[in-house]
């Protein structure tokens, strides 16, 4: 037997770039059923397990899918914002916890998600360094957020805007970075959290400036009485929050019409839920309450479908290659019978001989499985965020 | 074998008695009295939560060291404080500036004047301003020295009650009883002011700060407002502003928050003007507690009565 590996192995390493096209070929055949299968499968998992974590979710009316992906994953919202009365009013009802998210703005790539530090609670968030955000302007930030920023607890971090020609409509705000929480393997690690109300004085609904009845810079007001100043534009609101200015922060209009992209609702058992989701169904026309788990239950659905057609080709591939090696095989010992029939002249028995030749396909199709599990799995780490991201 | 069977019984009632006895005596141990942390905004709050609450909360006031509490400004250390508090009792109607830069539960705060908003009266001054991009707006606030109106304060201490026993329910007939004396007493207060004559045919009023407006309005004290302190000097300015406020048909006083100076008081006395000090409470009062004060402020206002 140790002969026989010897030989075959000798003979595989002596046509190394044979062997190497062969081994792959193999393992890409291997892995388009199995591979595929797994990815698909530990995507769709992650996916549901994220959804099944968060048991309601509301929204302006329109795509569910929309609304759920970016309540889950923080994608850029493309429906309406609601307003946060509806946060005020579920609040009122006593029904459930809501948790609102405000989800325009980015820092970099990293989305912003303006909420409450209930998030942090409903989600099992933890910190690995500093604290929870306590005063307006201040952040905390996903493990990941904090790599790809390279920002560390006391550093800061600049809003952007909200679209490439939003240059008036929100302005960067500098916000301290207080706490980088633990990874957690979710889209929270890429976020940057913040209370919900430094979101709206991102979006410009709060801002703080100089006491426009302290100005003595008189290019700086077109008109001042008693009780009324009309400033110049050149009056700018503060981009950093400080405690020398927290306190000129101010919110203009009603902050119950501010906007809110989503709210997640704890509800406070089973029975209060389907009560909310009823009453969602009923009254609302300009908001909608999902089961996030459904919606992307249908998403996962859609997925499977499309894997078990690919499978379904996989095979068939697959067949049509194991044929096509057979061949191969039959015909390399046809094209070998000068070199076998030397081995026999010099005393090698016909059962040595089968021996080497099928010691060459084992080793072949061991190390192609081999590979294939190797990608599989590589692809098990790395893909899984890639899938998410192809689908967010 | 009766005496046998009748001995063995009572031997398990006995044993089954002393192990009763002996869990709730476990159980008692095992539930040590838990004191709520109780945070407040302003001096009123504090007194009514320590009248209330006493020993069995844990009761602070982080800007107790503030002449002024709304306007304090909490540092990020004071907010991560609270975030972990049982409790926060807020007075409203305005008077916690800081609230909306902060980061607090909602369930952990409790606003004393919800629900009373058909009494809240407004400011009475009003800003307008304009800048940038965001086009004209109004700042217009809520007067928020609520509780110079009595029957205000004995709502908002009820909030305080109710708040309380909601923390710590094994406190409640503690806390009820606390609060049914504190009420007595504030009610008999109440009934004091509202008995108070000053007739506006006779007297007119002016106040030092515009800060009375629950005074005013609870007790047919009406008056125009300045913005004086009472460390200011006595001036030619002060003294025709003053000229220009007072009626001479009528005796003039003026409201202070504080004694003022001496200067002042010599200078508003030359020209028919008597100061007088009724207190706000803004801050925490040395050496007197809330209803002391507030006592103190009915004889400076029965003064004028007489």
């Amino acid at each position: 037997m140790g002969n026989s590996f010897y030989i075959a192995w000798k003979y595989l390493q002596f046509y190394w770039g044979k062997t190497l096209l062969l081994i792959l070929s193999i393992a890409l055949v291997i892995f388009i059923p199995f591979g595929l299968n797994y990815l698909v499968n530990k995507g769709s998992e992650d996916l549901m397990n994220r959804a099944e974590k968060t048991p309601l979710i509301v929204g302006a009316k329109g795509s569910e899918t929309e609304l759920s992906l970016s309540s889950l994953y923080f994608k850029r919202p493309k429906i309406e914002a609601l307003e946060y009365r509806e946060v005020e009013k579920m609040k009122a009802q006593q029904l459930g916890k809501p948790i609102p998210l405000n989800l325009k703005y980015h820092v970099k790539e990293q989305p912003i998600v303006g909420t409450t530090s209930d998030y942090f609670e409903f989600r099992k968030l933890q910190l690995k360094e500093g604290r929870r955000m306590a005063i307006l302007g201040e952040c905390v930030l996903g493990a990941k957020a904090a790599q790809k920023l390279n920002a560390e607890v006391g550093g800061s971090v600049i809003s952007s805007p909200s679209a490439a020609f939003d240059v008036a409509g929100s302005f960067p705000l500098k916000m301290s970075v207080v706490g980088i929480l633990e990874e957690t393997g979710t889209p929270d690690d890429e976020a940057v959290f913040t209370d919900i109300k430094t979101s709206w004085v991102i979006s410009g609904k709060a801002h703080g400036h100089q006491d426009l009845q302290q100005v003595e810079n008189d290019s700086l007001l077109l008109n001042k009485s008693e009780s009324r100043a009309v400033a110049s534009p050149a009056v700018l609101s503060y981009t950093e929050i400080t405690p020398e200015n927290i306190n000129s922060f101010h919110f203009h209009g009603d902050p119950s019409d501010y906007p809110v992209n989503a709210i997640i609702v704890q509800p406070n058992d089973r029975k209060s839920a389907l009560m909310l989701r009823g009453r969602y169904e009923n009254e609302q026309d300009s908001a909608q309450m999902l089961v996030p788990a459904e919606v992307i239950a249908q998403l996962v659905d859609t997925m499977i479908s499309v894997r078990d057609l690919l499978i379904l080709a996989g095979v068939i591939i697959g067949i049509a290659c194991l044929a096509i090696l057979a061949f191969v095989f039959a015909l390399s010992i046809k094209l070998r019978k000068a070199e076998l029939t030397t081995m026999k002249h010099i005393g090698a028995s016909r059962n040595f001989i089968g021996s080497v030749l099928s010691l060459e396909i084992g080793i072949v199709l061991i190390s192609a499985i081999i590979i294939s599990g190797l990608i599989t799995l590589l692809l098990g780490n790395f893909g899984i965020p890639l899938i998410e991201k192809f689908i967010s | 074998m009766k005496k046998i069977i009748l001995s063995l019984t009572l031997l398990v009632l006995v044993f089954a008695c002393k192990n009763e006895e002996k869990q709730s005596l476990q159980e008692e141990a095992k539930e040590p009295e838990k004191q709520p942390v109780v945070y407040v905004s302003n001096y009123p709050l504090y007194y009514f939560a320590s009248e209330i609450g006493g020993d069995a909360i844990d009761l602070r006031f982080p800007a107790s060291g503030e002449t002024d509490p709304s306007g304090w400004v909490p540092g990020a250390e004071n907010i991560v404080k609270m975030q972990e508090a049982d409790l926060i009792l807020l007075n409203g109607a305005t008077f916690e500036k800081w609230l909306n830069n902060v980061t607090l539960k909602d369930e952990d705060m409790v606003n004393t004047t919800e629900g009373m908003q058909d009494k809240m009266l407004p400011l009475g001054e009003q800003f307008t301003h304009s800048h940038g991009e965001g086009g004209e707006h109004t700042h217009e606030g809520t007067a928020s020295i609520t509780w110079l109106d009595l029957s205000l304060a004995i709502a908002q201490a009820e909030k305080v009650n109710e708040a309380l026993k909601k923390e710590a329910p094994g406190k409640s007939k503690n806390f009820q009883a606390n609060f049914e004396k504190l009420k007595n007493s504030l009610s008999e207060l109440h009934k004091n002011y509202q008995s108070l004559k000053i007739d506006p045919e006779k007297v007119q009023l002016i106040y030092s700060h515009p800060v009375y407006q629950y005074l005013q309005n609870a007790y047919g004290l009406a008056g125009e407002g300045l913005h004086w302190e009472p460390s200011d000097g006595w001036d030619k300015d002060k003294k025709q502003e003053i000229e220009h406020l007072a009626n001479k048909a009528k005796k003039t006083y003026l409201v202070w928050e504080d004694e003022p100076s001496k200067a002042m008081r010599e200078g508003l006395e030359e020209i028919g003007v008597t100061s007088i000090v009724v207190n706000p409470l803004f801050g925490q009062p040395e050496n007197l507690d809330m209803q002391e004060v507030l006592f103190k402020n009915l004889q400076s206002l029965q003064k004028i009565s007489e």
